[in-house]
Order: structure tokens, then sequence, then C-alpha cells
């Protein structure tokens, strides 16, 4: 591996940067920001010195002032079990759509402040994803729904009840009343729904999930003759084969997943190809899954189906043809999968029409995967219908009364807005008063996840329960309670519901010892998941062949839609943090846009901004273009979840619809045509902030050269004798193997350490808070490049050019080597900041922390200062934990010690990573796992030539191609 | 001359506003606070013999030292004093489950994380931050609680550490001898391992 300051590959980070245009040239040499240099105008020099003098009067004056008067205000009763100012853990389930993930959040004073995973729960392993982080913030969110609407104005629950009861008791035929809902994984719901089903013969039921796996399910569904939820144990795969399944995003397991993946790939010293596993993906536009792919494929979507069909002729399924017979790529992979027999795994994704999910099921059953890399798992509830068997009911005039329990069909199916007006009662339970409470007559405000009891089954079938943190911050009623109301049981309280489900199932005997087990350890012990159905006879195969629309003429593009990594389904379009998350792709904020190919952008005469007008059979909407390399041509990639009219007041006008053009059938193949308006749109990408000037910063190697011999480091010469002295020293090393840019640890960052957010219009100008970003570098061609991700947090330099520059001294060294940052002092002149070769200090230029909302307060981390206008701040490692971690070890009775064990400090990106990529630990102790990864022959620092020595180092990406597929052979 | 001048304005400023924040005035040093109820810890720990850590529970496992709930106070005046007035917010908080209100008396501003546990479990003994507290009728601030007065100690702990069993002793005087003085301190440091190598880092204290 080269050590020389010139990258050996191209890398780059942009179009604009790889072409090189004015603009970026601009960008990237600009000293100042056009508003910085601003200056004052008609000021003449004795009026400044005048400003000056009084401005430093007022200063010291301002010092003067006196300390607060503040009051104590102890408990009547001392909670049992809570030491003042210790966080306390408890173990709880959050649910997505059918993703359940075990955590255990920190409560703080009980507030609950900070998520982290359970180590024990199969879907976490002790981590997260951004979703999960993010809940803190959602519960807290001032925008929540606070009271009872009836028509638009406060009512009461008990109003709600009375007429609720009313409406059953005189309803004639219960045919009438339907139930929507999201996915249901919580047993204890499924038990309630099933006796309500019973107990009012004719009630029906409909699970929307506009983010749902329809067609899959379909496919499943006519083989095993029953529904299953299917899940992949990565662990035991060798040779990955995704088509346009983002494995490592967003789908039920994806956490656990991307672990198991990464476990796949920890080569260390003198490691062989075979150590390692290998993933092939095909799919149309860039997800973080395909940038980790050791070969990916662009692919438009109407090439997979055939594509998949024919890996299953060349693996010898019966009744499959082959398409492809002298593709080399298929070719390659099949004998791959084939040479990996029982160790292969074959994932189709959501937007795959029903008959290549049924194909997957046969090839993973022809490579002897099922039951050893895919799993079946039946799942048993009460019968249901769909969206679309509801609105067919209503235009019908079979429904009379509708309940919806935290859907938003009126925003993610476009056609239903009309329906639910032909409804004449319809009551909605949800978060917030969002497009489907507005435009029923009844709206009721529910409790946050964190706020309430439920029980929920992972995605391979293991329990776990839900356990409040806080009382109900804005009052509101769990879905379980609702459901209790019509069961005629309203005095039953959220726990009593769930308890008593559990109590029945377990045995009163046995209850108490089990329940208080489960709630310690945040999953069930008992019952065992239901075992994955085995495949013994697979039943011809069925699914009708699938057609596609030939495109009529040139202009039409495939368009392909995707749940957003900031959104999801549009359900955290009012949440802060994710709104303000970079995509891990595009690098984009507070906003989505339509994804264009370089060429097929080239071809429409589109830049990066340009408004196209997206027409999709008449439907017409308008977006923002985005070049994407990476992207298949003549195809657009929409993100879902944005374009909301009533999400809040972040998230509510915030990009465009793209359920407005989705077809109803997930599989379908959708052709639009796109046309140029003119007008432009800004956005505010921070894929270009940043910048360190193309040096050698991302290092990759394939496995075959590892082990070969590369120069020596760089040799850290310095005229100071080392002079730090504490017996523990603090570095981090950040696998970038392991690494797949899922963006966890930016947001556990946020949450960690009361970083806030900035907004649309300040992102544009370069200022967004984060103190750990994620760069995303292109490597080779524009239309076909390999796609890498960096974390990049605070180097901690022993040799740190910021420090040297302060003026007040407001940034120190540390003696155990954390270059520390003192907000109190910091008088904001932001010389550290541009002195920083790294670029990662961040300047609050207003005052970015929310102070007016009360509720947002209680999620601030009480460890962590809470900084305000004028203030540099930056990754500290987590100092308050280690602080905190020294002050435990000092101070443990039994064995009171100077130094903390390995492992005791996580950093909160650490703690959260899927993927295990950031190790933190005592670089002198040489037993420890850092010093372990910090002597791999593949570890680097950051321009090391400066001779700053950094304290986080990388471990350059180790790629495991397949030898017989050369690089040009990739498409 | 004009020049002079403004350096003696600034010089003067500057005095003035450094004189205001050290005074006690600004520091609150000295200076009884109002109470809901005029709590003697005069009386609780001289006159009753009261521990420290029978209210201030956590103060040698957590950051903070704890103010206690009601229920501590009940404990003993549901039996005693039950009638009397002064003690009347305590009784009501009691019996609404409303709590008391009380008046911080020593104050850090909120940038700095200080922690109890650590300075109690390494020698630091209570009064030398808060003074003979079993001498205050009316509890005030015995120490101005200023970065310096904090560092005067952090960067030289040992003359201000005590045996372990003399932590919450108010009456505990090192030896007079200065040669036993020192071989005290000595041995102090070292049993308590404390190492004032980085004691004096910016994140100690601020994070």
């Amino acid at each position: 591996m080269p050590h020389e300051s010139k990258p050996s590959r191209p890398f780059w980070r942009s179009l604009d940067e790889l072409v090189g245009t004015p603009q970026f040239k601009d960008w990237a040499t600009a000293e100042f920001t056009p508003e910085a240099l601003e200056a004052p105008a008609g000021t003449s020099r004795r009026e400044m010195m005048k400003l000056a003098a009084a401005s430093f009067v007022l200063m010291t004056l301002a010092s003067c002032s006196r300390a607060p008067e503040q009051e104590i205000v102890p408990h009547v009763h001392a909670p049992k079990g809570r030491t003042p100012q210790k966080p306390q853990f408890f173990a709880t389930t959050l649910t997505r759509g059918r993703e359940a993930i075990g955590v255990i959040v920190t409560s703080q004073e009980g507030r609950p402040t900070k998520i982290e995973g359970n180590p024990k729960h199969p879907a976490s392993l002790g981590a997260t994803d951004t979703f999960a982080q993010a809940e803190v913030l959602a519960l807290c969110d001032p925008d929540r729904s606070q009271s009872v609407i009836r028509d638009k104005s406060i009512s009461t629950w008990d109003a709600f009840s009375n007429e609720i009861m009313h409406r059953l008791s005189t309803a004639g035929s219960f045919a009438s009343v339907r139930l929507l809902t999201g996915p249901v994984i919580s047993p204890s719901m499924l038990d309630q729904i099933d006796r309500l089903l019973k107990q009012f013969q004719g009630v029906q039921w409909h699970v929307h999930e506009p983010a749902g796996e329809t067609e899959a399910a379909a496919a499943h569904r006519t083989i095993f003759k029953q529904e299953v939820q299917p899940s992949y144990d990565l662990s035991s795969a060798k040779v990955i084969l995704s088509f346009d399944c983002d494995l490592f995003f967003g789908i039920p397991g994806s956490v656990r997943y991307a672990r198991d993946f990464a476990n796949g790939r920890r080569v260390r010293s003198g490691a062989k190809a075979e150590s390692m596993n290998r993933l092939y993906v095909a799919e149309p536009s860039p997800t973080i899954t395909g940038s980790k792919a050791d070969h990916r494929r662009i692919a438009k979507p109407s090439e997979l189906p055939q594509w998949i069909e024919s890996i299953a002729a060349k693996l010898g399924v019966a009744g499959a043809t082959d398409h492809d017979t002298s593709d080399a790529w298929l070719n390659a992979v099949a004998k791959d999968l084939q040479s990996n027999l029982s160790h292969s795994l074959v994932a189709a994704g959501a937007g795959l029409p029903a008959e290549s999910h049924d194909w997957v099921v046969r090839i993973n059953a022809a490579l002897g995967s099922t039951n050893r890399t895919i799993f079946y798992r039946p799942i048993s509830s009460p019968a249901h219908r769909d969206l679309s068997s509801l609105t067919a009911d209503v235009e019908a005039g079979k429904v009379q009364t509708l309940i919806a329990f935290e859907v938003n069909p009126v925003y993610d199916s476009p056609e239903f807005a009309a329906v639910l007006k032909k409804i004449e009662w319809k009551a909605h339970v949800g978060l917030y008063r969002d497009e489907t409470a507005a435009a029923c007559d009844w709206h009721v405000p529910m409790t946050h996840a964190l706020e309430s009891w439920g029980d929920a089954i992972a995605y391979d079938g293991t329990a776990s329960p839900i356990q409040p943190l806080i009382a109900p911050l804005y009052g509101g009623k769990s879905p379980r309670e609702v459901l209790a109301l019509l069961l005629g049981e309203p005095l039953k309280s959220d726990y009593d519901l769930v308890a008593g489900y559990w109590r029945g199932k377990i045995g009163a005997g046995a209850f108490d010892a089990w329940w208080q087990a489960s709630l310690r350890d945040g999953v069930m012990a008992k019952p065992a998941p239901e075992s994955s159905l085995g495949l013994a006879a697979l039943p011809a195969k069925s699914a009708p062949p699938t057609t596609h629309p030939v495109a009529a003429n040139l202009s039409a593009l495939q368009a392909v839609f995707r749940i957003s990594s900031s959104t999801y389904d549009g359900r955290y379009a009012n949440n802060a943090w994710l709104q303000e998350l970079p995509d891990p792709i595009t690098k984009l904020t507070w906003d989505n846009t339509a994804w264009l190919s370089p060429a097929t952008a080239d071809r429409f005469g589109l830049a990066n901004g340009d408004v196209i007008q997206i027409d999709s059979g008449g439907v017409k909407i308008e977006a923002p273009a985005y070049i994407v390399p990476g992207q298949a041509d003549s195809t657009v990639t929409l993100p879902l979840g944005y374009g909301r009219k009533l999400a809040g007041s972040l998230g509510s006008g915030v990009g465009f619809n793209a359920y407005l053009i989705r077809p109803r059938l997930s599989g379908a193949l959708a052709l639009v045509t796109i046309e140029k308006t003119g007008r432009t749109y800004p956005l505010s990408t921070t894929q270009e902030h940043s910048k360190m000037e193309g040096r050698d910063l991302f290092r990759t190697v394939a496995i075959a050269e590892f082990n070969e011999p590369r120069e020596k480091k760089v040799v850290s010469l310095s005229l100071y004798p080392d002079r730090l002295k504490a017996p523990q020293q603090w570095g981090l090393s950040i696998d970038l193997t392991a690494c797949i840019g899922c963006n966890a640890c930016a947001i556990a960052c946020q949450a960690e350490n009361n970083i806030p957010i900035v907004g649309k219009e300040e992102i544009a100008r370069g200022r967004e808070m984060s103190w750990i970003r994620i760069d995303r570098y292109f490597e080779g061609e524009a239309e076909d490049p390999e796609i890498h991700h960096q974390p990049v947090p605070c180097m901690q330099c022993e040799n740190a050019p910021c420090e040297t520059v302060c003026p007040v001294g407001a940034t120190q060294h540390s003696e155990d080597g954390l270059n520390d940052m003192v907000y109190n002092r910091c008088i904001g002149t932001r010389y550290c900041s541009n002195n920083c070769p790294y670029k990662v200090r961040r300047f609050n230029f207003f005052q970015y922390t929310d102070i007016e909302h009360e509720s947002l307060q209680i999620q601030r981390n009480p460890q962590v200062t809470v900084r305000s206008r004028g203030v540099m701040e930056k990754c500290t490692y987590c100092v308050q934990r280690i602080r905190n971690a020294q002050i435990e070890a000092e101070i443990d009775p039994t064995h009171p010690s100077q130094s903390v064990a390995d492992g005791v400090i996580q950093t909160a990106c650490q703690q959260v990573c899927p993927t295990q990529a950031i190790v933190f630990g005592d670089i002198w102790d040489p037993k420890s796992r850092v010093v372990g990864l910090k002597s791999q022959p593949h570890d680097y620092a950051l321009l090391e030539e400066l001779n700053t020595r950094p304290r986080t180092t990388y471990l350059a990406e180790v790629k495991n191609p397949n030898t017989s597929l050369a690089k040009g052979a990739r498409s | 001359m004009a020049i002079a001048g403004v350096i003696g304005i600034v010089g003067v400023t500057c005095l003035v506003a450094y004189g205001w924040d050290r005074s006690s005035y600004s520091t609150h040093q000295y200076l009884y606070v109002e109470q809901p109820v005029p709590f003697s810890h005069q009386h609780h720990v001289t006159a009753l013999g009261i521990d420290c850590r029978y209210c201030h529970t956590s103060v040698e496992k957590s950051g903070f030292a704890g103010i206690p709930p009601t229920s501590t106070c009940m404990n003993c005046h549901q039996q005693i004093w039950t009638e009397a007035d002064v003690l009347k917010p305590i009784r009501d908080s009691w019996q609404q489950d409303k709590p008391i209100h009380w008046n911080r008396v020593n104050r850090l501003p909120d940038f700095v994380f200080f922690n109890h546990s650590i300075h109690v479990n390494k020698g630091v003994g209570c009064v030398e931050c808060h003074g003979q507290v079993d001498q205050m009728p009316l509890t005030y601030a015995a120490q101005p609680m200023t970065m310096q007065w904090c560092l005067d100690c952090h960067r030289d702990p040992s003359g201000h550490l005590r045996p372990k069993d003399q932590i919450t002793s108010m009456t505990w005087k090192p030896p007079a001898a200065k040669e036993e003085r020192v071989a005290q301190q000595k041995w102090l440091m070292a049993s308590y391992q404390i190492h004032p190598v980085g004691l004096t880092d910016c994140s100690t204290c601020h994070r």
C-alpha cells in the first residue's frame, strides 16, 4: 500500500470535483464564504474604535453579573433504586413496520436521554440504526399531538369513548366497521384484535404498510400456503448475491445483517481470501449495501427479473430459462454461488415482482441455503386484508366506521383521501395530527413507544417486551388501550393488558419471575420462536411471468422508489436530527431529489437542482434533479417519505411526494417521462464541505495484495519529548472494511453530545454541526464508480494544530491525549477551525440550540454542556464517558484502580455501530483491542505526513473481488 | 495623554470588574440563604450528632451528594416537633405529595461537572469545601468556589487530604508538627493513589 501523499487511485467526492468545474474551484479555494465578506458599510475608523471600546466595557460589565439563584427540589419519597445524578438503564423494544429492535434506554433523573442497542437482543447485538437513535427526539417533539380532537376542536377521551361505544352498540351489522393498522408484530395486540374480530363478528381488519414487501409476501404465500417472514443468516454465508435488496438498511434485521456481514470480513494480518465473504449486488441505484459490494453491477429494474431467472437456470432450477448464457458477470456469480453450496445466499428487494421472489426461493433451495442462510418463519395472525380491498369496500358502500391506528394513508396512498371522505365516521389514533388525522372526524393522540407498555416479535421470531421510560408527556392513549375500550375493558391499563396477556401464556405461577427476567434482559426467554418452515417439496411455479411495458419512446425512464434514509416512509418527517442527517449516498439534507445518472442528465441537459416535471400516466409531480454516479441510465430514483403537508413545523412542505406517482403494486415497473421546467431549486448537500485537498485519504486494497509487504509508515519526528504522562492514553481505530456508511454514529453522537441542528440554509453555508461526518468517496469512472464511506471525527492530534493558534487557550491538550475543548473560555475567533487540517471543528454561528421548547430539554444529556452562540465545538471522544468511567474505577470499593479496563469505555459512535467498525481504547496498553487494530499492516493515519500524530487511525478497506471477474467485466 | 487616559479607563474597568467578580457578593460566599424551613446544621450535627451521610446519602457513590427527600425529614419529625410551625412546609409537602423547593447554597456554573464521590473517596473531607457546617445555624457557602480556588487544590491536593475514617469529621486536624504533617500527607497521597497528573486537565471539570 502506498504511503505517499498522492492517491494511487482516482478518488472523488462529487462530479463537480471530478470534472473540475469553475464553481467547485471557487468553493474549494475560497478562504471565506461570501457571507463572511459582508463588511458593515460606511463605518469609519473612528466609529470602529468607539464601538470596540464600548463593546469592551460592556463585555467587562457583563461579566460582573451575580451567579443566578437556583433551587434544589428533592423528591417527597425517593424513588426506589435510583441514586441522584446516576443514570439508570431500562431494556425495551422499538418497532417500525415489521422491524423490532431491542434497546437499552439511558434514563437520567427519570428522563430518557439516549438509546443504545441491547446486546442480548438478536436484532441489535448492542447496535441500533439511525431511526432508533432518533426516537428520543421523536418522544419530546413539541409538535406531537396533545389532545383529542373532534372536527377540528378539542374534545376529551370520555367523549370519544362514549361516541365510539354508542356507534358500536347501534351498528346494525359489524361488517361496516373496519380497523386499519400498520403491520402488527405485537403478540398481545394481535390477541386483542383476534378477540375483537370474534366478539364483533363481521368487523374486518386491514393492514397497510407503504414500505412493505407486498410482492415478496404474495410470492411466499403462494409457495408456503401461509404468511412467512423471511430472515437471513449472513454469518454463515460466504457468497451473497443481492438483487436490489438493501440488506443493511430499513428491512427487519438489517442491523444484525450488517454485523454478520462485517464479521465475515474482518481480515487481520496474514488473512487469506478464503477468510472473507464476498458480496455481489445488482441494483439500479446506489445503496449502502451496493457500496460494500465486491462487485456491484448497475441494472435497470426491467433487467433484474430476467437476470434472476437466468441465475435460477444456471443453478439448475426447474422451469427456468437462461436468457443470458454469455453474460460473464452472471456466469461468474452463478459459479461462485455453486461452489459455496449451503454457504451462499440470494436476496431480492421489495421493488421486484412476485415472480422474482418466487425464483429466489427456488434458487436458495437449489443452493441448499434454506434453513442455513435463509429462513422462512411462519407468522400467525388473524385474517386481514389490505388497503386496496378497503378502498373497494368503501366504493361499494360497505364501510361506515373506520378506526385507523398509526397509519397515514391520506399521505402515502393518494387516492385514499377521496375514499376516506365517503366513510361516515372515522377516527385516527396517532402520534401526530397528520394528513389522515385531519381528514378524520376524531383524532386521539397516541403514546410514544417510550411511554407505553407492549411487546414485539423480532425478525427472527424472538419476543421482547416494551416498557415505558416516562409517563406520557402529552397524555395520549396506546393503541392497546383504544382496542381495550372497544373490547369493553376500558379500565384496563396498558400494563394490565400486556402483562395480562403474558400471564395467560406463561402461567400465573411462573409469570412473575419470567416477567422480571424479561424486563431486565429485554428479551423473553420463552416462548421459543416458531421454527422456520422446511422446504421438503416446493410446489410447481405458479406466479405469472412478469410482463414489462416496453419504453414507448426514448424519454421514458424507469422509476425506482426507495424509502428515505431520513424519513423512512414519511413517519420521521418532523424529526430534525434525521432530516438534517446527510443521505449516505447523495449527502443531501432536508430534501429528496430525483436521482439521475450522469448520462441521463446529460441527455436532458440537466444539472443538479434543475427542477424537472415527472409525468406518470398523466399524474405530474415536480422534483429537483440530482446527478448520482452509479445510477442506471434511463432510470430515475425517487425517495419516498417527503412532501408531507401536515407533518409538523419542521417536516411540512419539505421535498416532494413521490407516493403520488408510485404504482399501487410495489413490484410493478413504473415508467415516467421527465421534462425540464427551466427553474432551479436550491439544495443543501454536505458532500463538498470540509475538503481535504485530494490527498491520500481513503485507502483500499484487494485481499490478494493484502499481505504484500508495504513501505514503512511515516516516522513521526518531534523536537519535543513525549510530554503526556497519564497512565492511559486514548485512541480510536476505524475499520473502513466494516464501515457501511449507515450514519448511525453521526446521529448517536448528536444524541449523546447535545449537538444542535442548523437547518437547510445554514447547511448550504457549510455550517453543519455534526461532530462525526461520514465522507463518501467515489472511485473510478463517473458512470460506474465504486463507493466508499469514511467516518471522520476529531483526530485528537498529539501535535494539534488547533491548540497552538487559540488566543485564549480554549483548546488544550489533556494528559491522556485528548484535545480538550473548553466552551466557557471560547470567544469564537475560529482560528482553531481554520488551522485544523481535518476540518472537524464546528462553530455555533447562531443560537442553534433550541432553548425555547421545554419538552426538548428533557432529552439533553446532563453530562455534556449545552453550547450557545459564538462557541466552537468538536468531538471529544465522549470525554464525559471517559471521566465518569475513570471515577467509577477509582472509587470501586472492591478493586479501586487508576486505570479503566479495556472495553469499559465505549464512545457513542462505537457503541451504536452495527458493524463494530469503531474501537476505542488505551493505546499504551499492549493488550487492548485498539492496539491490536492499530498494529495491523493496513492501519494508516489521515494526512500523517503533516506530523500531527492523530490518535484516530483507520484500517484500509479490504475488498474480496472475484479474480475471474476483471474490473472491466463489472458491467 | 489621550492614550494614557484610554489605558487608565480600561485598567480601572478591569480592576473594578475583577474585584467585583471575586467579591463575596458575587460569589455568595458567607451569605446566608433564605430557606422555606430554617434548617440548622448546627442543631442536627452538633447537638444531635447525625452523620452527614444520613441525609446526603449519595455523596460516596454519585456526583451529587443528594438533598434528602421529605421522607427523610419525616423519619424523625413524625415523632418529634410534630406541631412546630417552622416544620409546616415539611408536613405540607408530606401530606400533599409536593416537593420542597430549597434554595441552592453552593453553586457552580453549568459548565462545571463537579463530582462528590471521587473527592470523598480520595480523602477530601466535607469541611474542606463546605466549612464548619456544624457551626452553621443557617447554611452559607464557606468557600468562594471559583476556578482559582478549585485549582489551588487540584495542583497540589496533598494539604487537603485526611484519613478515610475522618471524611465527615468536623473537628479533625492534621498533626501540628510539620514533619509529622508532611509524612502524613505523603502517606495519604500514596495510599489514595493520587497522581496530580491530569488533575488540571480542562476536561477533568469541563465537558
